[in-house]
């Protein structure tokens, strides 16, 4: 059987996949991801940015009037894709197996926000 | 908002003021480490400069490589070796000002020895002086750009390591709640409410942010400098501190070279898993 190919599963790329899978349909923008995963703020872009090559995430800009009307900047949101979201179950499966067999665990999507 | 860079003069308004309370005490006397962002912001730019040079080497190597014939290598070669020295040379300038990188910057001074030594050989192939070569021979400059490549991907490599520790010197030690207090009231000015909306944004973190996302592809710096800006002003207005933003900017700046590595990465890579 061959090897699956795919992105490596580090421990930070596994819990920003569960993050976004914790409501797959929901956008979601960069610091809210890291708070759902648990990440320090600052880390993840490269993590999203390598799913989003992949086909696995979307991202768009928030539209500019929302925005406006709160006082902030847009916002980039990001949502995985269908195809993304089975791809990314499948792929964390794997990883979750290979995680449990070094005795490690990993934290749970939203645990911190 | 433009999306070209993000808040980093102190005397810019910021556009989506929200106004916090000036409660903060006044401080004694200024603490602010310059020294420290000034040497945050050179080691950033140290390996924004080494991914260039990297790069170049690459492009060298491979211009070597599509022609055996000399004049055509010659022509080919000749502005990317001295861009490679231009460069290497910034870099041996930025880890000196670092300090503590004397090994690193000797290892810089090697790599720019070899693409000397190879511009002065495809310049005048009779002053032969590529690394220990015996003769003159294309096939041993191909080598030696090969070797070149090498040498400033191991450069950059051990940069990243060396600088990281140094970041991580430099984030760790000395920031005290204190000073993080004396940094917020250094920036939002005397005590006035109206300019502590106009200055949430930390300037020193904006300014490593802004350099941060120079390192980016052309293609995507105004993306991920307005969604860097933007995740700052979110940081700010959520009452991080000054110090808390430029840990943010920091790590944002340590992970520029994996970000662009993956929005450099080829379009292949998204087979299935």
């Amino acid at each position: 059987m061959p090897k699956p190919t795919g992105p490596r599963m580090t421990l930070p790329t596994q819990l920003v996949l569960r993050a976004m899978l914790a409501d797959p349909m929901q956008e979601k923008y960069g610091l809210q991801i890291c708070a759902e995963a648990g990440l320090p703020s600052g880390t993840i872009h490269p993590i999203l940015a390598r799913f989003e090559h992949l086909g696995w995430l979307e991202s768009s800009w928030e539209d500019e009037a929302n925005a406006h009307e709160e006082g902030r900047p847009r916002r980039r949101y990001y949502r995985l894709t269908e195809d993304g979201a089975e791809r990314a179950c499948l792929a964390l499966a794997r990883a979750t197996t290979s995680v449990s067999a070094m005795g490690l665990r990993t934290r749970p999507a939203g645990g911190m926000a | 908002m433009s999306g070209s860079g993000v808040a980093s003069s102190p005397g810019r308004a910021w556009p989506y003021a929200r106004r916090r309370p000036a409660t903060r005490s006044r401080p004694e006397e200024s603490s602010w480490p310059e020294a420290r962002a000034d040497k945050l912001l050179t080691a950033a730019s140290l390996i924004g400069e080494l991914v260039t040079v990297r790069d170049l080497s690459c492009d060298l190597v491979d211009e070597m490589r599509r022609s055996d014939d000399y004049r055509w290598v010659q022509g080919g070669t000749s502005d990317l070796l001295c861009r490679i020295i231009d460069v290497a040379r910034f870099c041996r300038g930025h880890a000196q000002e670092i300090g503590r990188l004397q090994d690193l910057s000797n290892e810089i001074g090697l790599a720019q020895e070899t693409a000397d030594a190879i511009s002065s050989a495809l310049a005048d192939p009779s002053a032969i002086r590529v690394s220990h070569a015996i003769d003159y021979d294309l096939a041993l400059l191909q080598l030696a750009a090969g070797q070149l490549h090498t040498e400033l991907l191991d450069v950059r490599v051990t940069a990243t390591r060396r600088l990281q520790m140094q970041v991580g010197d430099l984030m760790l030690g000395p920031f005290q709640p204190q000073e993080e207090s004396l940094l917020a009231q250094q920036e939002s000015g005397p005590g006035q409410q109206e300019l502590a909306a106009s200055t949430l944004i930390a300037p020193s973190a904006g300014r490593l942010l802004t350099v941060a996302s120079r390192l980016l592809p052309s293609s995507e710096r105004a993306r991920y400098a307005e969604e860097y800006e933007c995740e700052l002003w979110e940081l700010a207005s959520a009452g991080a501190g000054k110090a808390e933003q430029f840990r943010y900017a920091t790590r944002q700046a340590l992970r520029v070279g994996h970000l662009r590595g993956e929005v450099l990465a080829p379009r292949s890579k998204s087979a299935a898993p």
